[in-house]
């Protein structure tokens, strides 16, 4: 097992002292955080409303920019705060583990948090892995465990389970090249590529037989004639085999990618791929044969499907495709929720909940560090996951427990869109989020909600 | 072609191989070297001795370099197959042909590559597809659309032949399974003691619909060489000779490397059959007189195809036999006893060659319970062919 020497004394330890709240529980600040997420739900947004939205727990004890600054200051001058957090990351630092990144959260609400409350946090370094390999590079995870109380009374609010990534940097994929050799014209068979850059699709008739033949050649195989014309063939056959190919892949086409030998009115046969995997491929199917730009940047025929009567024989299964997950009996699925995100955005929900690092406010800093520019933060995204739930849930849900996962950065300007299913869990209901960009999915959750009997039936 | 030319005039009468790995760690040239003297210390034959050497043209070892290498001093022969695995049993034609005219007395055959930690053919063209040549034209009509590998390129074969008879996934996955349980006893084979299920057929990762991780063969660093001599020299060495009853090349209809769609039946394997009609002419054995066989076995269902190329049964019913039990040890034809490039290693077919001879010397780890006088061993498809066979 690779581990980083000595890091994982840490384990057990308070990850610094506690923290209290610079400010009690805020109507200013739950408004700033309103307004950033667009949340709107009655139970915090409405005039009378004493109650601060979950997801922004960790928000109240954090430390604002003053202590950023300060922050700063102190590794610019090579020196680390004294607690076994910073110590820690020092350590993970001197290893190459330069950069760090939120990967999960896990939340339990155990009460809620009314206006006026200072909150304390107590924090432990609950787990410290071995180096791993991660798509981010190499990197050893750091999970701290959080119990959030009311600094007054001591009750407990929340208990939170924090995992960050602290990674080495793995360089920056340059694109592949595609595998696909370049054509090898020749006088016999340059017609072709140049009928098909005017999207015409031409075969060689011998002049002397009349027999059609493909791929070019000089002469006919039936009567050896090096005489020969192009003849213009119909773009409709139907598929004689086909495969779909997974592995590898190259970087000229997507994948799965389907390919299919096309059996033509006039005898012929053409290999092609199809624009996108039909739903259901089978021998016999119709296909229309059109002309896109491939590979080096050359114009050569797709496949797309225009019927899905099989012509002969019975139709195959359909290949194994990523099937929508089975609702179990009672699930219902959320209203999808698509937000576009924009530089403002993502700046203020991290202002909102008082997240000063770089990556969320500065696009240079986020290049520097390998992002396309900057991205949301965990708890930003922590709270669209509550609101895309409570949205449907309505202002008398109460959520008991978030675990959110984040895949994929989300970059600002991608939209950003939420789908959800909930299923009822006992006496509680639970909720499968997915947020997916362009680039897959940013953040897979689940969050249990309490939900009032006579609020369920309404919705 | 008549078959008192050669039949039975020449003998494989030594085997070498290295280790068979996934990173071999040298050079293919020092693989080479290492194959052949294993070979000739096998035969008791001095290297001095050699005069002929018949290749693979994708071997990246010429012959001269061989030669230079161990301090052979002449040689007479030199002759090189297209076609990759396709041409697996030609060299042994040449070897064969080149001792019953007298032109050469000691042929080589060798095959070594670091085919897995150097260009692995699985992950797309070989460096010689990017020449701009008739011999690589055919490419122009598969690979600009992604049909770029060869279990891609099969694979379409294998769907229009599910199509045609029926035939399953789970069929092509019982010729994996034979061949690892094959390779689980062999000591030599990579995947020694590392036997597969049917359900792990089923639920390995598909690459190329419908063929699945487990209907690939795997990616091989290793050399295998054989050794071939006149019959009446091999009547002085210490192994039971392995006669050369018959060694065959085709090329079929309207044949393309590895994409012959435009035929009437994409299924089936002319060239095969071309092969297996010559092999039982020159030999006066046939089918039914074989007492095992070693089938070309880079993607399982062109072990099913070519089973019914030579005449095993007849079109779409190889995989019954297989259910039936036909190619177990205990069989009517055991099959790729070593446990095949599926399951020993991929030498481009060279490894099954030695098998073949290790049956007929009765060496085999897996040997079958009765005497074995007639082997088949075939070349890849869907390429042009060959194949051979050996005899007691």
């Amino acid at each position: 097992m690779n581990i980083v020497k000595g890091a994982r004394n840490y384990i057990g330890q308070q990850s610094e002292p506690a923290r209290v709240s610079r400010f009690i529980v805020n109507e200013a600040m739950i408004r700033q955080w309103i307004e950033a997420l667009d949340d709107h739900n009655p139970a915090y947004s409405d005039g009378d409303a004493t109650v601060s939205p979950p997801a922004m727990i960790s928000t109240w004890v954090m430390q604002g920019y003053a202590k950023q600054r300060e922050v700063r200051r102190l590794r610019a001058r090579g020196e680390t705060a004294d607690t076994a957090l910073s110590h820690l990351m020092r350590e993970l630092d001197e290893a190459g583990y330069t950069s760090v990144v939120a990967t999960n959260i896990e939340q339990r609400f155990l009460s809620p948090v009314h206006l006026g409350v200072r909150v304390r946090c107590e924090q432990v370094i609950d787990a410290v892995s071995e180096v791993k390999h991660t798509a981010l590079g190499q990197g050893v995870f750091v999970t701290l465990r959080k119990s959030y109380r009311d600094d007054d009374s001591g009750e407990e609010l929340a208990q939170e389970s924090f995992r960050m990534l602290r990674f080495a940097p793995a360089p920056q994929p340059t694109a592949r090249p595609t595998a696909v050799p370049q054509l090898v014209r020749t006088e016999d068979n340059a017609f072709w590529f140049e009928g098909a850059q005017s999207h015409r699709l031409l075969f060689q008739r011998c002049d002397d037989c009349r027999t059609l033949r493909h791929p070019p050649g000089p002469s006919c195989p039936a009567c050896h004639s090096l005489a020969w014309s192009p003849e213009e063939s119909t773009r409709e056959g139907s598929l004689h085999s086909w495969t779909i190919v997974h592995h590898p892949q190259d970087s000229a086409f997507t994948y799965p990618l389907a390919i299919g030998l096309v059996d033509l009115p006039n005898g012929m046969r053409i290999v092609a791929d199809f624009d996108t995997v039909p739903d259901r491929l089978a021998v016999g199917v119709p296909v229309r044969i059109d002309f896109v730009t491939h590979a080096h940047e050359e114009i050569l025929p797709v496949l797309r499907v225009v019927g899905t009567a099989p012509a002969e024989g019975e139709v195959h299964e359909q290949p194994p495709m990523p099937e929508p997950a089975a609702h179990p009996h009672g699930s219902i699925e959320l209203p999808e929720l698509v937000l576009d995100l924009d530089h403002t955005a993502i700046v203020a929900g991290a202002l909102a909940s008082q997240d000063y690092e770089d990556v969320h406010h500065n696009t240079l800093a986020a290049r520097d560090r390998g992002l396309p520019d900057i991205i949301l933060s965990i708890n930003t995204t922590n709270g669209y996951v509550h609101r895309f739930v409570t949205d449907w849930a309505g202002p008398a849900a109460r959520i008991l427990e978030v675990k959110l996962t984040l895949g994929v950065p989300h970059s600002a300007g991608e939209a950003l869109r939420f789908t959800g299913t909930a299923t009822p869990d006992g006496e509680n209901w639970s909720v499968d989020v997915l947020g997916r960009n362009d680039a897959g999915v940013h953040v897979r959750a689940t969050v249990t909600l309490a939900i009032p009997a006579s609020q369920k039936e309404q919705s | 072609m008549t078959s008192e030319n050669f039949s039975r005039k020449a003998a494989i009468v030594g085997i070498g191989a290295t280790e068979f790995s996934k990173a071999s760690g040298r050079s293919e040239w020092s693989l080479a070297v290492e194959c052949v003297l294993a070979a000739l210390r096998d035969a008791q034959i001095a290297p001095a001795e050699v005069d002929g050497f018949a290749l693979f043209t994708m071997e990246s070892t010429p012959e001269i370099a061989l030669a230079r290498a161990l301090g052979i001093p002449e040689l007479t022969f030199f002759s090189r197959i297209p076609h990759g695995g396709g041409g697996a049993a030609a060299p042994i034609q040449q070897a064969a042909l080149a001792i019953a005219t007298g032109v050469a007395e000691v042929v080589v055959v060798y095959r070594a590559f670091n085919e897995r930690s150097g260009h692995r053919f699985g992950s797309g063209p070989p460096a010689f597809a990017y020449t701009s040549s008739i011999d690589q034209e055919y490419r122009n009509w598969i690979n600009p659309y992604g049909l770029l590998t060869p279990a891609a390129q099969e694979a379409i074969l294998a769907r229009r032949y599910m199509h045609r008879y029926g035939v399953t996934s789970e069929d092509f996955g019982l010729v994996s399974v034979l061949s690892r349980k094959h390779a689980a006893t062999n000591p030599d084979a990579w995947f020694y003691e590392r036997p597969i299920t049917l359900e792990d057929h089923q639920s390995s990762r598909m690459i190329a619909d419908p063929l699945r991780l487990l209907d690939c063969c795997q990616e091989t660093d290793g050399g295998q060489a054989l050794i071939i001599v006149s019959a009446e020299r091999a009547k002085d060495l210490p192994h039971a000779p392995a006669y050369i009853s018959a060694a065959a090349q085709g090329v079929g209809p309207q044949q393309i490397s590895m994409s012959s769609y435009y035929r009437q039946d994409i299924d089936e394997l002319p060239e095969a059959q071309l092969v297996a009609r010559q092999l039982w002419e020159q030999s006066g054995v046939g089918v039914n007189d074989l007492d095992a066989a070693i089938i070309y076995d880079a993607f399982t269902p062109m072990v099913l195809l070519q089973l019914e190329a030579y005449g095993f049964c007849d079109p779409g019913e190889a995989a019954s036999l297989l259910r039936e039990g036909a190619f177990e040890l205990e069989g009517r034809w055991p099959l790729n006893t070593h446990g095949g490039q599926l399951g020993e290693g991929y030498l481009h077919g060279v490894n099954g060659i030695a098998e073949g001879v290790r049956l007929i010397r009765g060496a085999s780890s897996n040997q079958p319970a009765r005497s074995i006088e007639d082997v088949l061993v075939t070349g890849g498809s869907p390429v042009p062919h060959s194949g051979l066979l050996l005899g007691a």
